[in-house]
């Protein structure tokens, strides 16, 4: 593969992962913590702007991730979908996913904060949901971290 | 090179190198990331809202969310420098390296005049001048993170920028 060719793709992968990794957990991070009471006189509907950038994050990462599942000149595609670190990671984006889908589409408080003047300070049901969603990100970040060190992160709770 | 051996034979970074405990290399650098998520991606986001804030955002009040910021930072000097004492002899002799925390320590001093921006921008009688001032330093603040990022992950490839 071209990736096996040329040794600056995979390089230049990992950065293009890490900057789409910053837009994601900065954005969706910005929104969260501003839904749990950070800055409370910011109006949310000013933070949504933010939202087609995290969009663009998630894709950024989504295509560099699918060139180190299949281009990893020394592991098959296989090794590294069943590696126990790689599934739990994949277990919390998707975790993140649904969670961004439940604040977007199936609560009002994303709406009735669209509008400019609007009492925003969130109910505890959305408080959860922005709590979940900074604890899921960063184990996502925390868990690709520990991808080149095998399975063994669960080691953690040994000291 | 005497001084960077010393650095590696230390106790904490003998540590931090070899213990087969995950809460050595794998944490320190994990946590390493993490900070760096926090710390550059809240700083990006503040940046591309101060950017893109038409109609104005009371910008003031983004202020608050500084100490996270400042926190992250905290974590990725503590868990940077013990990588650094970790491996000091590998890393210390890359330009790379050095570009990486000259970009670090610029992005740090525009971040500073922009939280300053941000919480001095409702004193100014000039509005638009203020506006302005904060946008300038946003597009510094996104270009240097941006090579210190590249230099950051460059650094892990010595042998692509140096051929041996």
């Amino acid at each position: 593969m071209l990736v096996g060719h040329y040794d600056w793709i995979w390089p230049l992968c990992e950065i293009i992962h890490f900057m789409g990794l910053i837009l994601l957990v900065g954005t969706v991070g910005l929104i969260d913590l501003r839904v749990l009471g950070i800055a409370g006189q910011l109006p949310l509907v000013f933070l949504y702007r933010l939202v087609p950038w995290a969009i663009f994050g998630f894709i950024l990462c989504l295509l560099t991730g699918l060139v180190f599942i299949l281009g990893d000149p020394f592991k098959t595609p296989m090794d590294t979908l069943t590696k126990l670190t790689f599934q739990i990671k994949m277990l919390f984006v998707t975790l993140g996913l649904i969670n961004a889908l439940i604040f977007e589409y199936y609560s009002d408080f994303r709406q009735l904060s669209q509008v400019e003047g609007f009492n925003d300070e969130a109910p505890k049901k959305i408080k959860i949901i922005a709590g979940t969603s900074l604890f899921v990100w960063l184990s996502v970040v925390y868990l690709g971290r520990m991808l080149p060190y095998g399975d063994s992160f669960y080691f953690i709770f040994y000291w | 090179m005497e001084v960077l051996n010393f650095l590696e034979s230390t106790a904490v970074a003998t540590w931090v190198r070899e213990s087969l405990s995950l809460w050595a290399f794998p944490t320190m650098i994990a946590l390493h990331a993490i900070g760096m998520a926090v710390l550059v991606g809240l700083n990006v986001a503040i940046c591309l809202l101060l950017l893109s804030s038409k109609p104005r955002a009371p910008m003031d009040s983004v202020q608050t969310f500084f100490r996270f910021i400042w926190l992250a930072l905290a974590v990725n000097v503590v868990s940077g420098t013990l990588l650094l004492m970790a491996n000091a002899s590998e890393l210390l002799v890359l330009p790379i390296f050095y570009i990486k925390i000259l970009f670090v320590i610029l992005s740090v001093i525009v971040l500073l005049k922009l939280q300053r921006g941000v919480a001095t921008e409702v004193n100014y009688a000039d509005a638009d001048l203020s506006q302005k001032r904060l946008r300038i330093l946003s597009v510094m603040c996104l270009a240097t993170w941006m090579i210190a990022l590249v230099a950051g992950r460059l650094t892990a490839y010595p042998m692509l920028l140096f051929g041996h």
